[in-house]
């Protein structure tokens, strides 16, 4: 455990969130033969309880097992007794099981599945860190503090009996009164009972120390150049070590997608022309061991008279629209709820109605950012899901792969595309999803309001 | 009945049943805890223990009830009062301590929740659990030693012998309180025998003053010794394997704690000295204790751990290569390293005084222990 936070404070010497206000995973990949949507609800304190739901999208899936692993190094071979997931008595493509999460940092849940095609295995990263430590109940809080002084003044009670009578022959009566005994016994319970409680604090803040933070890089901007101080060697996600968002707050009609390049202390970027306002920052990275971290702070920005994007950089305008008069659709549940995993489905038309040709674009048929109104949650979506490339690729071969491009060769990319995801809680959403085509990176845009 | 025909009593046997239970329970649930991990509230471990704190509880319920509420209770003459009750010192102990434990569960159960499952044997809820188990393995010592200190004759050396059995139980469960810092790697540093200072010459010398026996000492320590000793050889033959991860470790069987300490050799030294110094007064005899444990125990010990961590205690008598399934490749104790130490002498210095101190303790305590008759 330890060696996981050092690990990370070498990167980031500091605290640090995995994506920002939605630590659950979400993912739909292949195990074999099989296409499952693994959701993996974390728990809130390590070492704790993850949740984990697996629907299979066929029907013949006899059996599921997990087993958590660490993603890398050692504990990465040698599984525990698997964990045996239950199917729904009412829909036989659902299982549910738990799991324990015993150590902070980069983890892998490795689901292994039975099944009329043969067994097959999926890996799922999942990064484990503590969210934050729970408050006492007042009603249990006066019930045990109820029980411990009743105890304590027993305690007092019995040793004065002992020490009036313990020693006497039997039928002897007592005769001395022991009051000094009694103020020297019951400072002595108090006494245990203050340093206990001292204890008790001193273990909780130790605690309190685990408990990831949000990582806010002091960013720097000199005209058109932003510069993202970030130390330690990181893994480069779609071929790009540093994904950077910026995000016009409150409307959110501006978005740049951008990708940093190493600099001297950390990473630096050209902006793009922005116009003057109040951006919100998020920087998303992944560790050597596969964790992801996304670092969130914001600027005022002047109006930026900057040279446009290059390369997989792209910037968003409200009012922008998809290139001929093609369209985005999101085919939107009836509700959208808190805590839901859903496959959120968006499909990209041509005019006539007919599926657009979709390019890949770094790598993958799209992206999409998830951002409350607030920016309390920000989560960066693959088709796949939430996980990060690199941590998948470290799960699904355990060896590191450093340098490793995820712009290779695809196939032909369906125009309609799915993204695993739950929102962590009820508000106003934006979802901006980014696609590419005829070569150029286009992002389209979807208010979202989400309930309890 | 006069105290040299008298039957030994059930309660004594409950409460060597009941310490039993848990020295029994506590040794399963840390090896539990290192081979499997996982655990519950069910597990045959903590049901051991559970029924340690039952039987005390009970029991003491019982003694407490009928004495205060029968008028010609048999314990009557020998009954201390509490609260307008009365029953026997171990009995209301007993009690206390079962209800401690059966407090801690709930503090434990939302520590968890707020913290994470503790890793570490002693959390804030355990030592609330700790200190009702010795409540209750206290109270079991309490109700033999009254009634042993009443009794005279065959039954006052039966129950001696039940007397040192239990010290021998207390003292296992004071060396496994500190496990940690006693495990093998930890052995050529001075906090290994600031520990062992700390609770071996306390238990060993309180339970050898209480007792009439020559070698009183020699056989509490032959208790650990034994007990520890066959358990390493007992458990491996246990399949198990772990319920958590990640594992470092390949395990296929139960994983049992460490060989045991070289207390025997202390032990042996004090009988010696209390035999030879037996008139000596407190102050003058347990300084003489404390450095003969320390110097004995250190002269044994340090060799015997380098043997620990060598090719030659990597078998089934010894145990040197079982690991729980936790402990990482390049740990230390896997790699059968010592951790390093930058102030032994200074450290032994310090076990050298708390020895001691201890040994005054145990002196004093066991001299109280000797005058405890209800």
């Amino acid at each position: 455990m330890k060696r996981a936070l050092v690990i990370l404070c070498l990167v980031l010497c500091g605290t640090a969130d995995a994506h920002v206000g939605s630590p659950d995973v979400f993912f739909e990949g292949e195990a074999g033969p099989y296409r499952l949507f693994v959701t993996i609800r974390t728990p809130q304190v390590i070492p704790g309880i993850a949740t984990i739901e697996i629907r299979s999208e066929a029907p013949d899936v006899t059996g599921i097992t997990v087993v958590p692993m660490r993603l890398t190094g050692p504990g990465s071979d040698l599984p525990p007794a698997a964990e045996r997931a239950e199917r729904s008595p009412t829909d036989p493509k659902f299982f549910t099981t738990s799991l324990w999460l015993m150590e902070h940092g980069s983890m892998q849940v490795r689901i292994e599945v039975t099944g009329a095609r043969g067994p097959a295995t999926l890996s799922v990263p999942v990064p484990a860190y503590a969210q934050k430590t729970l408050a006492m109940p007042s009603g249990l809080g006066a019930l045990l503090l109820g029980l411990m002084t009743l105890l304590a003044l027993a305690i007092v009670a019995i040793l004065i009996g002992a020490l009036r009578e313990a020693a006497l022959e039997p039928g002897i009566a007592p005769t001395r009164s022991h009051r000094i005994a009694l103020a020297v016994i019951s400072a002595v319970v108090i006494g245990v009972i203050v340093l206990g409680k001292l204890w008790w604090g001193a273990v909780a803040d130790d605690y309190e120390q685990l408990v990831m933070k949000p990582w806010n890089p002091p960013v720097t901007v000199a005209g058109c150049r932003i510069h993202v101080p970030v130390r330690g060697a990181l893994l480069p996600d779609h071929g790009h070590e540093m994904h950077l968002f910026l995000v016009r707050m409150p409307a959110m009609d501006r978005l740049a997608h951008l990708h940093p390049t190493r600099e001297d202390g950390g990473f630096g970027q050209d902006l793009p022309a922005l116009p003057a306002g109040h951006y919100e920052l998020f920087a998303d990275i992944v560790t050597t061991t596969g964790f992801p971290v996304t670092g969130t702070t914001t600027v005022d920005l002047p109006e930026l008279h900057c040279p446009g994007v290059t390369g997989d950089d792209t910037v968003w305008a409200d009012g922008d629209a998809l290139a001929n008069g093609a369209r985005m659709i999101w085919d939107r549940p009836h509700e959208l709820r808190a805590g839901v995993a859903q496959a959120l489905t968006f499909r990209v038309v041509e005019p006539d109605g007919s599926p657009s040709q979709l390019e890949p674009y770094m790598g993958m048929a799209a992206h999409a950012e998830v951002i409350r109104t607030d920016a309390s949650v920000f989560a960066h979506l693959h088709p796949n899901g939430s996980v990060a490339m690199p941590a998948l690729e470290l799960a699904s071969t355990n060896t590191m792969m450093p340098g490793m491009k995820m712009d290779m060769p695809m196939p032909a990319i369906s125009a309609t595309l799915t993204f695993p995801f739950g929102f962590p809680r009820a508000g106003d959403y934006k979802v901006f999803v980014q696609i590419k085509r005829a070569g150029t990176i286009e992002t389209a845009s979807f208010d979202a309001h989400v309930i309890d | 009945m006069n105290g040299s025909t008298m039957r030994i009593p059930w309660y004594v046997w409950v409460s060597l049943a009941s310490v039993s239970c848990i020295v029994a329970g506590t040794y399963w649930d840390i090896s539990w805890h290192m081979t499997i991990g996982r655990d519950s509230f069910w597990t045959p471990a903590h049901l051991l223990i559970q029924a340690g704190g039952i039987l005390a509880g009970v029991s003491g319920a019982v003694l407490v009830f009928t004495t205060t509420f029968r008028k010609a209770a048999p314990l009557r003459p020998v009954s201390i009062g509490v609260w307008g009750f009365r029953g026997p010192f171990g009995a209301f102990l007993g009690a206390w301590g079962a209800a401690t434990m059966v407090v801690s569960a709930p503090f434990d159960n939302w520590w968890h929740n707020a913290y994470g499952l503790d890793v570490k044997i002693l959390s804030p809820p355990h030592a609330v659990l700790t200190i009702g188990i010795l409540g209750v393995a206290v109270a079991g010592v309490l109700l033999v030693l009254a009634t042993m200190n009443r009794a005279t004759g065959a039954a006052r050396e039966r129950l001696a012998w039940v007397m040192l059995v239990i010290g021998g139980e207390i003292l296992t469960l004071s060396m496994i309180a500190i496990l940690e810092q006693t495990f093998r790697s930890n052995l050529h540093r001075a906090e290994a025998y600031r520990s062992v200072a700390i609770v071996a010459p306390l238990m060993i010398v309180t339970f050898a003053r209480v007792s009439d026996q020559r070698w009183a000492a020699t056989i509490i320590a032959t208790f650990y010794t034994a007990f520890m000793a066959a358990m390493v050889w007992f458990f491996p033959l246990f399949h198990a394997e772990p319920k958590l991860g990640p594992v470092y470790q390949q395990i296929t069987h139960f994983i049992p704690l460490e060989f045991p300490l070289l207390l025997i050799v202390p032990a042996i030294a004090i009988d010696i000295v209390r035999h030879r110094f037996a008139a000596w007064p407190r102050w003058k005899l347990a300084p003489v204790i404390g450095a003969v444990f320390v110097a004995t125990f250190l002269a044994a010990e340090w060799p015997f751990a380098t043997f620990m961590q060598s090719e030659a205690a990597r078998n089934a008598v010894f145990g040197g290569d079982y690991f729980a399934y936790f402990m990482q490749p390049d740990w230390a104790i896997p790699r059968h390293e010592f951790f390093t130490e930058h102030a032994l002498a200074r450290g032994l210095v310090e076990a050298l005084g708390i020895a001691m101190v201890t040994s005054w303790i145990g002196l004093r305590l066991g001299d109280a222990m000797r005058a405890v008759r209800r």
